[in-house]
């Protein structure tokens, strides 16, 4: 120990060997190889005495008897200020002579190495009482305030870590639950199509926007509710909600196009898809439905299919018309070319020449007859026509005027009642009118009797819209009458009853197109020999 | 020739004069028997002790009983079912000619404004000529 020399307080330098000496001598001995770092002061602050640990810590060997108040150079606060080195710790406690504890302070070394150190300065009295020195230990405690630094650099990191891990999950969370919100908001604000989830019996369990415009339902009223609530009654019947959610459950999805009921009872056309949700497992836990309003898209094709029957049904007439060409208008016309023919091979026999002529003329004015009566029927497929209030009395009467020479001819008694005004098409009640009387003083016997009469009577029947009033027109005559097996073919085109009658075979046909005009019904019933009657029933 | 049976099934009078006159032309000897109708003509061939005729002329258009229907019948009845049937009628329509040629109609003869043709046409039948389903003169 070659600082022990040195080192020795100046006390003992003068270690003369006795026992008092001896004990000190031994006590400095153990502080010296102490590993905490020790020195002594005098009253006045002079170094007396340090310990190898000491030099080691200060990193020089202070001269003893010589420096003041501490071994190092320069020392500062804990904050890094410097400090003087006459107010250092050692000093306070000389000067105030108290031992001072637990104020740190920083040493720097000669080669710039700065030490935090924990001075724990004693003052020393003699046996009179007065301080004679001061002894002071100092403790490194660099090492364990680089150690409580790095902890708490490392705690303040693991706690910026961790606040900024919170943070960022935050924000993931808010993006999430925004992207939720959004995705919600978005389903929620669709307006054009009825987006709701169901549990597997088909309860509802959220409903959106497009769906309350859809189906009339608020949310309020709706959730919890079974789908079926929107399906007619004719469909929950045939249980077509329960086969729809059954598909999707089997197939994953289901499709289905159909009347769909509203809140109000009105209906719509739905374009709906159901499609099963599966957890983890595979397991079906719900089903979402997307249904559509294609109402406008159904009416539209329903008006396309109507156009194309309509159109139909004008090519039938059409061929109706060929067939008028091919057979009935040809038949008066050959009659003539023939009996011209027959004209021309008998020009020698008068009998016969005048045959031929009236049957020439006879031909030429059924022929015109033909004509008039297809060009009458022609007229009554002319849909525009207006509707108007007729007075049917008043039309009748008309008729009647028509027909005043025949009546009178035949003597034909004609009973007549009130009749109404009704919405009517009045050229064509007449031709109905007329038909129907001249067809009765035609088919008839002696002394014809044409009852005419009006009731409002209830009428059943399918082609027969139940929520209208009608009226039933009935014309009873007590002619020839024709056998009720034909009584519907008496209404066809050309169809004629009696052969050696006059008639085209229109008049009727033309009665049921005037009735069909008017979306009414008319029904034939007679009995050979026994009259006919004619019953017609119109719209109120 | 052998004595033959004419029976006409037309409505019009004209018609039926006109093809009498014209049997009278062909063969003095020619029976004809006529119905104003099919549910008349019916009435006397499915009666007792009938003479069955060798030709039926049978008329489209007609009340009651149209001659389609009429064909029907006969085809479905027995000791009719076998006397050929030749339609005549104004139509020369390209659907009644299929109809009836599928119903089992022997002939489809357009009436014709030549009574000339007429007698040629008949004449060629009874002497069972080979002819044509459609025996349309066209003038």
């Amino acid at each position: 120990m070659k600082t022990l020399a040195t080192a020795l307080p100046s006390t003992y330098q003068n270690f003369d060997g006795n026992d008092a000496s001896l004990q000190e001598y031994q006590t400095w001995d153990i502080i010296q190889t102490l590993p905490a770092a020790i020195y002594t002061c005098n009253a006045k602050g002079v170094i007396t005495s340090y310990n190898q640990a000491a030099a080691d810590l200060w990193g020089r060997e202070p001269v003893i008897g010589k420096e003041l108040w501490c071994g190092s150079w320069k020392i500062y606060h804990e904050d890094g200020s410097p400090m003087d080195l006459d107010s250092c710790p050692m000093a306070v406690t000389l000067k105030e002579k108290r031992a001072v504890c637990g104020e740190e302070i920083i040493i720097e070394r000669p080669d710039g190495l700065r030490l935090n150190i924990l001075p724990f300065p004693s003052p020393v009295f003699n046996a009179e009482g007065e301080l004679s020195g001061a002894v002071n230990m100092l403790v490194d405690i660099t090492e364990r305030k680089a150690s409580e630094r790095r902890r708490i650099e490392n705690e303040e990191k693991y706690e910026s870590l961790s606040n900024d891990f919170e943070t960022r999950v935050k924000e993931k969370l808010t993006d999430f639950r925004e992207d939720y919100d959004r995705y919600s908001k978005m389903i929620e604000e669709v307006q054009d199509y009825a987006i709701l989830m169901l549990d597997l019996d088909g309860n509802i369990l959220n409903w959106n926007k497009g769906a309350e415009r859809i189906k009339g339902y608020t949310e309020a009223e709706i959730i919890g509710k079974n789908f079926s609530v929107f399906y007619r009654e004719e469909d929950k019947e045939s249980k077509l909600p329960f086969q729809l959610i059954h598909e999707a459950a089997e197939l994953g999805r289901a499709m289905h196009e159909g009347w769909r009921k509203r809140k109000d009872g009105t209906l719509f056309w739905g374009s709906v898809v159901i499609t099963a949700l599966h957890d983890d497992k595979n397991q079906t836990i719900g089903f979402s439905k997307v249904t559509r309003d294609l109402t406008e898209r159904k009416i539209a094709e329903d008006h396309l299919r109507d156009y194309a029957r309509d159109i139909e049904l004008r090519n039938k007439e059409l061929e109706e018309y060929a067939f008028i060409a091919s057979h009935d208008l040809q038949e008066p016309l050959r009659k003539i070319q023939t009996f011209a023919n027959l004209l021309e091979k008998n020009m020698h026999d008068k009998e016969l020449i005048i045959k031929h002529i009236e049957k020439i003329n006879s031909s030429a004015k059924r022929m015109s007859m033909l004509i008039k009566d297809v060009l009458s029927y022609s007229q009554l497929l002319d849909p525009s026509e207006l509707f108007v209030d007729t007075d049917l009395g008043e039309v009748l009467g008309d008729v009647l005027e028509d027909l005043e020479l025949l009546i009178e001819e035949k003597q034909a008694r004609i009973i007549l009642p009130d009749l109404p005004v009704i919405k009517a098409i009045p050229i064509q009640i007449h031709q109905l009118f007329c038909n129907l009387v001249s067809n009765s003083l035609k088919f008839t016997y002696a002394d014809p009797v044409i009852e005419i009469t009006c009731t409002t009577a209830e009428y059943k029947h399918p082609d027969l819209d139940p929520d209208k009033n009608y009226i039933k027109l009935s014309f009873k005559d007590n002619g020839i009458g024709f056998d009720q097996a034909f009584a519907d073919k008496a209404f066809k085109l050309f169809q004629k009853l009696h052969s050696n009658i006059s008639g085209t075979g229109i008049g009727l046909a033309i009665c049921k197109k005037v009735v069909e005009n008017h979306q009414g019904l008319i029904v034939a019933s007679s009995q050979p020999d026994h009259g006919a009657t004619f019953d017609i029933i119109l719209p109120a | 020739m052998n004595k033959i049976t004419c029976f006409l099934v037309d409505d019009d009078p004209d018609d039926r004069d006109l093809f009498g006159m014209a049997l009278k032309d062909v063969d003095e000897s020619i029976e004809l028997m006529h119905a104003e109708n099919c549910v008349e003509a019916l009435k006397i061939l499915k009666a007792d002790n009938v003479k069955i005729p060798d030709f039926i002329f049978l008329d489209l258009n007609m009340p009651f009983m149209n001659g389609k229907e009429c064909l029907d019948e006969l085809k479905k009845t027995a000791h009719l079912k076998d006397i050929p049937v030749i339609i005549y009628s104004t139509s020369s329509y390209a659907k009644d000619l299929e109809d009836t040629r599928k119903k089992g109609a022997t002939h489809f003869l357009s009436k014709t404004s030549n009574f000339d043709d007429l007698i040629k046409i008949l004449m060629a039948l009874f002497r069972k000529e080979p002819l044509p389903f459609s025996l349309t003169y066209r003038n």
